[in-house]
């Protein structure tokens, strides 16, 4: 009947429109990709539970697709908002100043003679040495967009979280806290439900219940 | 009357706004056109009156050049079927002739001729089942992408494919064209 013409029948489509269609719109200039928008973008490791490098204000996100109701911007600066309250230790005894042989030093306020470096008050996200802890954190905002694109539907996340993350400098015995905002971006390829599996119109049959002699889960 | 450099530069802005429109919209709409009258040189003289007609537009008062284009170019193919039943086909025979733009030289009479038969067989579906063969097998779209332009869904689209390619294949059985 027409199952020999219906497998015949893609090749013989795409062929019968090739040649139908005008040589001006074949050119490849006319090629539109299969999507609105593709996003070219990178998701970002978590700055708070690595060592932060010495621009570590300022790691980027870059998107090219606003995402949201909330309008979140294509290139989020994470730590965009350094709300943080610098804070010297308070009193007493900082952590033990280690000497050049990793000996502690006694404190000056026992010895008076300890390295003035040491004891500077003023502390910057330059110095390589400093811990990194996140205190805590939540997510603001979460967003889900999928986006059609020529290799198949991919699905947009986009999270939105705050961070609480303290840096400590134990040469110093100075921290900061530092609330972070973070956008994290992923792509996730996603399975393309127009592409049925098997038939096009699935067999009633299938969702009928099992015979009694196959029982019942 | 000379224009304003003001309007010069408006109506040079509206130029590169068609050409980008064209490039664009320009596959999407011939194989629209297509659908509705199955003869490729309509539908592209289609795209080209819609365009033309475009360009005489005052840019800033369409506001969405696709639907205005598609309107223009089906109203324009429809006064073209209605001539052509008044005049008796006149130009049934320049028609049929081989296209100047065609890849390649048909000397393959059997090709030709199948072609032939699948014109016939797109003649006799409806309008929407030419839609779906013509977006997908012409532009190479994805059923998402065709329930999208169509107002519809991807299931429902893929269905109206099945049926179309299930009658055409009926059709060209019933002609007896073989591979």
């Amino acid at each position: 009947m027409t199952s020999n013409h219906e497998s015949q029948l893609e090749p013989l489509l795409v062929e019968f429109f090739r040649a139908e269609m005008p040589a001006e719109l074949r050119s490849p200039e006319f090629d539109v990709p299969d999507a609105k928008a593709v996003s070219e973008t990178v998701t970002v490791d978590d700055a708070h539970v690595a060592h932060l490098p010495a621009d570590a204000g300022s790691p980027v996100v870059v998107g090219s697709r606003p995402t949201g109701p909330s309008g979140l911007a294509v290139v989020v600066v994470v730590a965009a908002c350094l709300l943080a309250v610098v804070f010297t230790i308070p009193g007493g005894p900082a952590t033990p100043v280690r000497d050049s042989d990793g000996v502690a030093a006694s404190s000056d306020a026992d010895t008076g003679d300890a390295a003035p470096a040491a004891l500077e008050p003023a502390f910057t996200l330059e110095t390589d040495d400093v811990f990194v802890e996140r205190v805590d954190g939540r997510v603001e905002t979460f967003g889900a967009e999928r986006i059609e694109t020529s290799r198949g539907p991919v699905e947009l996340r986009t999270v939105r979280e705050t961070s609480n993350v303290s840096v400590f400098n134990p040469e110093t015995g100075n921290g900061v806290d530092v609330t972070s905002e973070v956008l994290d971006i992923e792509i996730v390829p996603i399975d393309d439900p127009e592409e049925p599996v098997g038939d096009e119109f699935p067999d009633p049959r299938d969702d009928a219940p099992l015979p009694p002699e196959f029982g019942s889960p | 009357m000379s224009d304003s450099p003001s309007d010069a530069e408006r109506r040079k802005r509206w130029s590169l706004e068609i050409e980008a429109v064209y490039r664009e919209q320009g596959r999407e709409l011939w194989a629209l056109f297509y659908a509705q009258c199955n003869n490729p040189d309509w539908a592209y003289d289609a795209l080209q009156e819609s365009f033309v007609r475009l360009q005489e537009q005052d840019g800033e008062r369409i506001r969405e050049p696709r639907a205005w284009l598609l309107r223009v170019g089906r109203n324009w193919l429809r006064d073209v079927a209605r001539r052509q039943r008044v005049a008796a086909k006149p130009s049934e025979g320049l028609d049929n002739l081989p296209r100047e733009d065609a890849e390649e030289p048909r000397h393959d009479l059997e090709r030709e001729e199948r072609f032939e038969q699948v014109r016939e067989g797109l003649d006799q579906l409806k309008e929407p089942d030419r839609e779906v063969l013509v977006l997908r097998y012409a532009l190479g779209w994805s059923s998402v992408r065709i329930a999208e332009v169509l107002e519809s869904t991807a299931s429902a689209i893929d269905m109206r494919l099945s049926r179309a390619r299930k009658r055409l294949a009926k059709y060209l059985d019933s002609t007896g064209t073989r591979e």
